[in-house]
């Protein structure tokens, strides 16, 4: 039960990124690139929409005492604005703006078979293994914490 | 019930309320073939005229979608729906910690076999940088999402969504450098 809810959830993730266009990384650099000669506002409203509807409920589902099958919610709970935030994001960003793809989409793009989607996954994949070992290397020298906020 | 033969002499029959129902799926797969066509030109076609390809009906249904996907996992096991930290969990697997991300990921690849299956406009991909761009920048989402716990969901949709502090900056941040790196790639330098 436990798993098909939460396997209900991943589809239900992705078929909202079909439909909102967020699998099409031309879509993606159409709203980024303000400049260019077609701008699309199509990025900008399916964040606002996503986060609205998150904003709106969040608070009603954080209510109950737990999670329907685990003990706590696991919600970040740091507020420092700290170095790796700020210049991870900028990475983020920069690789974001160059293909148009972030996690999510690329994710659900997998399944057009297309070489360029399953290079740049591959890649993060990549670099996410990177970045792991590092940190767990780190850790053991700074004791950075590890609070995962998405 | 109607019958009829084709041009191939191949015969095909169809009760009225078969046709009509044909009709009807028909009619609603073009408008959304038509409301999407569009999107999946514009952008950057080349075409004059501002926001050609913008999709407002089809992003706010999946914007609303990935809201309540991202809420339903909230409810269910109490995770944030980030689907980086949910990828970069699986390669750096935890006892107990592990095995509801791959079954998340199985239903996104699933989810996204509905979307080819369904809406295949959605998949009709073009990325207008090299190979070795898209590798690049394929490492640095995978990198810089890590270093900065999140990524458009996990700190746009579900940090946002929660006003929470790290999540405004880092959103800010991401949004605010992919805008300068995609005009200064596609505008001043051309160079990928």
């Amino acid at each position: 039960m436990k798993y098909l809810a939460i396997f209900s959830s991943g589809l239900l993730f992705a078929v909202g990124l079909g439909v909102s266009g967020m699998t099409l990384p031309q879509k993606v650099i159409g709203f980024l690139d303000f400049s260019g000669e077609n701008w699309d506002p199509s990025l900008g409203l399916v964040m606002i929409t996503s986060a609205g509807v998150y904003m709106l409920l969040h608070r009603r589902v954080l209510r109950r005492p737990a999670p329907l099958f685990d003990t706590d919610f696991h919600v970040p709970a740091r507020n420092d604005i700290d170095r790796p935030l700020v210049f991870g994001s900028m990475l983020f960003g920069i690789g974001w703006g160059m293909v148009g793809f972030c996690p999510g989409p690329a994710v659900t793009a997998l399944v057009s078979g297309q070489t360029q989607v399953w290079i740049f996954f591959v890649a993060m994949v990549a670099g996410m293994y990177a970045e792991g070992t590092l940190a767990v290397s780190n850790r053991m020298l700074t004791q950075r914490g590890d609070a995962v906020d998405g | 019930m109607s019958h009829r033969r084709f041009a191939n002499g191949t015969n095909f029959s169809i009760t009225p309320e078969g046709a009509r129902a044909l009709i009807n799926i028909n009619d609603a797969r073009l408008r959304l073939a038509e409301t999407f066509h569009s999107g999946t030109n514009g952008a950057r076609g080349g075409r004059a005229g501002i926001m050609e390809g913008f999709t407002p009906v089809l992003s706010s249904i999946g914007g609303i979608l990935i809201g309540l996907a991202a809420l339903a996992l909230l409810f269910v096991n109490g995770r944030i729906a980030g689907i980086s930290g949910i990828t970069a969990g699986v390669l750096h697997p935890t006892q107990g910690n592990t095995l509801w991300r791959v079954i998340f990921l199985g239903g996104m690849v699933a989810g996204a076999m509905l979307v080819r299956w369904l809406h295949p406009e959605a998949l009709a991909i073009r990325i207008d940088v090299s190979n070795a761009a898209v590798l690049l920048g394929g490492f640095l989402v995978g990198i810089g999402t890590r270093i900065g716990n999140g990524c458009t969901s996990g700190h746009g949709v579900c940090g946002v969504g929660r006003l929470a502090p790290r999540s405004l900056v880092a959103s800010a941040v991401f949004f605010s450098v992919a805008v300068l790196t995609s005009w200064l790639i596609r505008h001043v330098t051309g160079a990928f």
